[in-house]
């Protein structure tokens, strides 16, 4: 009995129908505690936080640069997971959320490189360098690319899916690469802020603004993958009745 | 606040065109990452009502071609 029960929440869970309809509800709150995050933890970090001892406020770009590497990192292990749930047990939904997380992922991985090499000017003198942790990050990046390009090489969907989750489960094998990175080589990157063992190496009037920073980028995560999601939905279930009823109630409404 | 001016915020003893550039990118490309699915959902209602309509189109010439036959 309790494990039927447990299916039927799974199955629910994997219907587009069911995410659709949950998710504009949770679109309103999600979005409030997006932004009260980030705007809190943008002036707090911005304005408020004391300067570095040796960096001075060029430091202050921490508060983007960590939080979107973060979570460019985390997000990448959510699409290939996705991938993968979507290869064993043939969920339309956890692909849709694969084809979602691949552009979001880009993005931050992104913002993550552009506002290092900025932060990198200032604190050693160069925009770019070979480091393994920027070069692992690029990677990334390029790994995500293929993600989102491989869905215009097949003319399926479903040929198109499965392949991308294959790319994405074989790109896995960057991010621990990426984590590692300052650990194994001696590079120019500092090593890690904040470590799962032991307490950061920041003083708690720095760190308490990044850490208001890294729940408010998944704060937003959440909220851009949500909205890509229900844009994937309207794309692929065009024919589905309940998707039609609801764009003629949208219509009637009008 | 940290800083006793605006204009010191601003500038940041000349590291403010560094950390405000990286914010303001970052900002720019995040708010695109809100707009982006907003517009797409738009355009696939947009796609869903045309083919609500084709169809409906097509049902109503499927039955009056029925009709015609059925008169001749």
């Amino acid at each position: 009995m309790n494990l039927h029960l447990q299916w039927t929440w799974f199955h629910r869970l994997g219907s587009p129908r069911w995410f659709y309809q949950k998710t504009q509800r949770w679109l309103p709150w999600l979005s409030f505690i997006m932004l009260s995050l980030l705007v809190a933890g943008l002036v707090w970090g911005l304005a408020y936080a004391p300067p570095d001892a040796k960096q001075g406020n060029s430091f202050r770009i921490i508060y983007v640069h960590v939080p979107a590497s973060v979570v460019a990192l985390a997000g990448y292990y959510l699409m290939a997971i996705a991938g993968a749930v979507g290869l064993i047990w043939r969920i339309k939904l956890s692909y849709m959320l694969m084809r979602s997380a691949a552009p979001i992922g880009a993005a931050l991985t992104f913002i993550a490189l552009v506002t290092g090499a900025i932060w990198g000017k200032p604190t050693w003198g160069a925009y770019w360098v070979w480091d393994a942790r920027i070069t692992s990050m690029l990677i990334l990046l390029f790994l995500y690319i293929g993600v989102m390009a491989l869905r215009h090489t097949y003319s399926s969907h479903e040929a198109a899916d499965k392949a991308s989750a294959i790319l994405g489960l074989v790109g896995m094998v960057n991010v621990p690469i990426i984590y590692k990175s300052v650990d194994w080589w001696q590079t120019l990157h500092q090593p890690a802020t904040i470590k799962f063992t032991g307490a950061p190496s920041m003083h708690p009037d720095m760190f308490m603004p990044l850490v208001v920073m890294i729940v408010g980028f998944y704060a937003f995560y959440a909220v851009s993958l949500i909205l890509f999601t229900r844009a994937e939905i309207l794309r692929r279930e065009y024919r589905a009745s309940w998707v039609k009823q609801l764009v003629t109630d949208k219509l009637a409404e009008k | 606040m940290y800083f006793d001016s605006l204009q010191q915020l601003i500038f940041m003893d000349g590291h403010g065109v560094y950390v405000w550039s990286a914010f303001i990118i970052s900002i720019v490309v995040m708010v695109g990452l809100m707009v982006k699915p907003l517009c797409q959902k738009k355009q696939e209602f947009k796609n869903i009502q045309l083919h609500i309509k084709l169809q409906q189109v097509n049902q109503a010439a499927t039955q009056k071609e029925a009709l015609d036959a059925s008169h001749s």
